[in-house]
């Protein structure tokens, strides 16, 4: 043996169970800074490769919205630019499709040339069959969604084979169906409703009416974004505008990025508090020792490195369990969290990551355990020696006192703020207070619980009085609990709220019970078939547009006003429902989503001007509702009457895309229906649940953190409840020699344990739903308004979980403790 | 209401010399604890000095009174105070270990090799040998007060004191480990002070002080014309001049 290592390991080998725990929280404290870091990595990489995949092989994407787009000429001009290997122009034009021969009205379809098998440098996806083969002007391949809509829903789907016309100006051309496809790597909404040729047949046939709405470029080696936007703005000027189709990738977890770090934050907090606690446990159960070690000639320094040793002992214990954790906990979060149509997002942490998580959750563990080595040095030798501290009673600190209130004060000034990051500042400001406080509010509360249960729990008042005697203790071990229980009802309040908003977001929006979806658009034909089938009581049609609106190219859902009207829908800000959805129907005029109209300025009465087939049109805002229907940018869309759509964009504003209907008889029926059309129908309780499990799957990471963190602080919960059990074997000892009966000591001491938990859990509950408040403020946006929903289920789950873990984990000490002989107890040091 | 400070000890000045085997006695209260645990530098008096081998030990820093101490003072108390996760041995070697340990400028380095040697010189003494890998639990109360004594004696400090060293022990124990002490001061030189409430043990001393109050009321010189260390002193000369201060 040599020094003061050897009596560090001995001391931490001779206390197990407190070791495990204590490195078992130091680990959760490593697993979960990982594997935050993991999943932020993870996704972000994922989503960036699904925009790499998005632009195909294009470097720079060349616009133009209004007129028939970029001229030929134009593109010969990007072509020529330094830098630029290939300009891919994008031709398309609409066209009315309907199996060849047939004397239906037919549907309308965007017709895209193909350039060596791809549009506009975007692969495209085929899911049977074949491209067009290039200079081929008889082939096609179409949208897999058009097969049954070209049939107008009657008769058999297009095969493979078989020959559809398309009819221009000029009258129809037939061509033969070769393959089906399912977009671009562009995305559905890149090339919506798409009938594939190849360029040699729009540049041929297709010629007249013919619209390139862009050109994407692909860069040589060592052309540069913006080198060769500035070019492409000195050659064709402000008319096109340029957009780097591999930036602006999503970082999914971006919006939750604050909520997400202080919750790992409070991890790390709770974590410093449970090794803070392991210490304090350690050197108080050691007292005699210090003396000892004091008397025998060991400076306080040495003790004081003694104390740090096993700290630093055990929390590197906790090391390589916390990285293998935080690995696993990084899979199972980037698992949950993935879109599933995406490839796995990677999983190997880098080298930094992992020594960041280790400095974090070992710092925040030393940290904690240093300020317990501190008193431990500092203790008077004589008190350190005395036999039995009975009554020795415990008080609080003047500087925590002083301490609380200050940060309480500066946690509610830091609330005033809607910035999430003095929010967050705020609310540590806030658990720190309230653990400063807690010398003096938890034994007072523990107090009042007890008496409260005295009548029915005799255990109750001796318990909260041994809990009270030792307030530091009982603070310190309920500072934990409290801090994490907090965070997750703080956080649980946030997604309750963020369900309640979202519930009245869907039953605003969908005004019947099921929603009829098609993956094209479909003839009028098809929608008054389906309304008019047994089954369905009523519905209504929805029709998907992108319109240009004040020079910027906008969704636009076209409804019946009406029908809205008729079913209180939508959440209308400004002015009322009724006014705004009968002035839809006055005139040109759109309802707009808040959260255009806060990013946008336009308010009502605001005048857009509108491309139309009538020429330039200016529309009125007429009211702005808290949500509308989803653009397919992932914004959100302007609303307007359906007639006038039709009226203003003509045959393309035809047809729809969803239908809202409210079934007389069974769902099944309405099913069957649509799907003899090739249509979807689902339940809009089905949308709605989906909804629910969109936002709890976002917020599902952070409460899984909150959750890690409460089982961090159970961890100095039964910590102080063994030494408490330790502490109280000679007390319960004396009692029962002078007549406590063995049933009666193990109630009192399981009723100690429950009180600590309950109290602990309790003012958690309270912190966290002040937490919530500025919270669920700092998340409001004039298009997402959560209110304040009190989470009684997380409430009632946490309460229960915490307070029967903590009696479970004290049973078998207090067993042990009771069925001790009264004499060998008694010698108990 | 707060009450005035209560004196523990008041006017006690005291020289031991070199080889002296002195004893505290009086009732419970009297400040024969509170003297002892000045004398051995674990409490600062309000007033006086205390000096050891001409060095004022509460002149000193705190990290050198505590090395001050871990050379030159060993201490037993009444309840054995050993720590219980280390062997008998490794409790005897705490203190040259705590010596190793220290800040360079007070270090007085010792191989592993020196500190067994000297360990198993210490409990050989004590008539403890082959017990050095036990651990307390596994010894009885004599033998570990006898452990808690080799520990004091290890570095060889040239004061022993002892705070009631038998308080916790049956006779024959406490007659072993008083016997051991007579033998050290008598044959060994060396010097020592204990604490007790019990003339049957302050009879072993060769000067006997006697608290009340706070003060030294009485100053007693026992000779044991030639006894033997492990003889049973007389304690009658003690008793009665204890019953002429009514104590």
């Amino acid at each position: 043996m040599s020094g003061i290592w050897p009596l560090a390991v001995r001391a931490v080998r001779a206390r197990p169970l407190r070791s495990a725990l204590t490195a078992t929280a130091v680990a959760l404290g490593i697993a979960v800074v990982l594997a935050v870091q993991i999943a932020i990595q993870g996704l972000t990489v994922q989503a960036q490769e699904a925009q790499m995949q998005q632009a195909g092989a294009s470097s720079l994407d060349v616009r133009v919205d209004a007129g028939a787009g970029i001229t030929p000429e134009q593109v010969a001009t990007l072509a020529a630019l330094p830098g630029v290997v290939k300009a891919a122009p994008l031709h398309e034009k609409q066209v009315t499709a309907s199996p060849a021969g047939s004397t239906q009205q037919g549907n309308a379809v965007t017709l895209v040339g193909l350039q060596d098998s791809s549009a506009a440098l975007r692969s495209v996806a085929v899911v049977a069959g074949r491209l067009p083969v290039p200079g081929n002007t008889a082939e096609v391949a179409i949208d897999q969604g058009l097969s049954t809509a070209l049939t107008g829903g009657g008769g058999t789907p297009i095969r493979i084979g078989q020959r559809i016309q398309l009819i221009t100006a000029i009258g129809p051309d037939v061509f033969t169906v070769v393959g089906f496809t399912a977009g671009t790597s562009g995305g559905a909404s890149f090339t919506h409703n798409a009938v594939f040729v190849d360029d040699a047949a729009m540049l041929g046939p297709f010629n007249l009416g013919l619209r390139t709405p862009l050109v994407a470029l692909r860069f040589g080696t060592g052309a540069t974004v913006a080198g060769v936007s500035k070019e492409v703005h000195a050659k064709l000027g402000a008319s096109v505008t340029t957009y780097d189709p591999r930036s602006g990738a999503a970082t999914p977890l971006q919006d939750l990025e604050p909520l997400l770090i202080l919750v790992t934050v409070l991890s790390l907090i709770v974590g410093a508090g449970v090794t803070a606690n392991s210490a304090a446990l350690a050197a108080f159960e050691r007292r005699r020792e210090i003396g000892l070690l004091r008397a025998a000639g060991a400076s306080s320094r040495q003790v004081f490195r003694l104390f740090a040793a096993e700290v630093g002992l055990v929390a590197a214990a906790g090391v390589p369990i916390g990285i293998l954790a935080g690995v696993a906990l990084g899979a199972i979060f980037e698992h949950t969290m993935a879109p599933i149509d995406l490839a796995s997002p990677s999983l190997t942490p880098s080298a930094l990551q992992i020594v960041a998580a280790v400095v974090a959750g070992l710092g925040a563990a030393l940290v904690g355990g240093l300020l317990p080595a501190l008193a431990a040095a500092r203790l008077p030798i004589l008190t350190a020696l005395r036999p039995h501290p009975v009554g020795d009673h415990q008080r609080a600190s003047p500087l925590l006192m002083a301490a609380a209130p200050a940060l309480l004060v500066l946690s509610a000034l830091c609330f005033l703020s809607t910035d999430s990051g003095f929010v967050a500042l705020g609310v540590i400001a806030f658990l720190l207070g309230v653990v400063m406080a807690l010398p003096v509010i938890a034994p007072a509360l523990i107090r009042l619980i007890a008496a409260a249960l005295s009548p029915l729990v005799a255990g109750a008042v001796p318990g909260a009085a041994h809990l009270a005697r030792a307030r530091n203790r009982t603070a310190l071990t309920a500072a934990g609990l409290a801090v994490s229980v907090a965070t997750a009802v703080g956080v649980s309040a946030l997604s309750a709220g963020a369900l309640s908003a979202s519930d009245n977001w869907i039953s605003h929006l969908f005004v019947g019970n099921m929603l009829v979806s098609s993956p094209v658009t479909q003839g009028d034909q098809v929608g008054a078939a389906i309304m008019g089938s047994p089954g369905v009581a009523r519905g209504t049609p929805l029709r998907f547009l992108s319109e240009t609106v004040a020079g910027a190219s906008e969704g636009v859902t076209a409804i019946d006003p009406a029908a809205f009207a008729a079913q209180d829908g939508f959440d209308v800000v400004s002015p009322d429902r009724a006014t705004a959805l009968a002035a839809l129907e006055n005139g040109p005029s759109f309802l707009e989503p808040a959260g255009l109209a806060a990013a946008t300025g336009w308010t009502v009465g605001t005048q857009l001007p509108v491309h139309t087939q009538q020429g330039l049109v200016y529309f009125t805002i007429v009211g702005v509702v808290s949500h509308s229907f989803p653009a397919g940018d992932g914004t959100e869309s302007l609303v307007m009457a359906d007639d006038l759509a039709r009226t203003y964009f003509g045959a393309s504003a035809a047809g729809f895309d969803d239908l809202v209907v409210t079934t007389s008889g069974s769902e099944a029926s309405v099913v069957a229906t649509a799907g003899s059309y090739g249509l979807r129908a689902v339940p809009v309780s089905a949308i709605a649940t989906d909804a629910r499990a969109a936002v709890q799957h976002s917020i599902g990471l952070v409460l899984a953190i909150a959750v890690i963190a409460v089982l961090i602080a159970m961890c100095a919960v039964i910590n102080t409840l063994l030494v408490n059990v330790r502490q109280g074997t000679r007390e319960l000892a004396l009692l029962r020699a002078v007549g406590l009966g063995s049933r009666e000591a193990m109630r009192r001491v399981l009723t100690e344990a429950g009180l600590l938990a309950g109290a602990a859990t309790l003012i958690g509950v309270a912190a966290g739903c002040v937490i919530a408040l500025p919270m669920l403020r700092a998340t409001t946006t004039p298009s997402f308004i959560p209110g304040f929903v009190f989470p009684i289920e997380t409430v009632v789950v946490l309460i229960a979980v915490v307070v029967l873990g903590a009696v479970v984990a004290t049973i078998g000490p207090a067993r042990r403790a009771v069925r001790t002989s009264v004499l060998s107890a008694l010698r108990h040091e | 209401m707060s009450r005035p400070p209560r004196e523990a000890i008041r006017d006690v000045s005291l020289t031991v010399k070199a080889g002296d085997f002195v004893a505290i006695m009086g009732p419970s209260g009297c400040g024969k604890s509170t003297l002892l645990h000045i004398l051995g530098g674990l409490e600062p008096p309000d007033q006086g000095t205390v000096e050891i081998q001409g060095i004022d030990v509460y002149a000193l820093e705190d990290e050198e009174r505590s090395a001050f101490r871990r050379d030159h003072i060993g201490v037993v108390f009444q309840f054995f105070n050993l720590l219980p996760t280390l062997t008998a041995a490794e409790n005897v070697a705490l203190p040259l270990r705590l010596r190793n340990e220290a800040p360079a400028r007070l270090r007085q380095k010792l191989s592993r090799q020196a500190i067994g040697d000297r360990v198993d010189a210490v409990m050989n003494q004590l008539n403890l040998h082959g017990l050095q890998g036990h651990g307390p639990e596994e010894i009885s109360g004599g033998e570990q007060q006898r452990v808690a004594l080799a520990r004091a004696l290890a570095a060889a400090p040239s004061l022993l004191l002892a705070d009631e060293p038998t308080g916790n022990l049956d006779w024959t124990s406490g007659h072993e480990v008083m016997a051991l002490l007579t033998r050290l001061c008598r044959q060994e030189h060396q010097t020592a002070v204990l604490v007790t409430h019990d003339a049957r043990v302050a009879a072993y001393a060769d000067r006997v002080l006697i608290m009340r109050d706070g003060e030294v009321v009485d100053d007693v010189a026992l000779a044991h014309g030639g006894q033997a260390p492990d003889a049973i002193p007389d304690p009658a000369l003690l008793v009665a001049r204890l019953a002429k201060l009514n104590l």
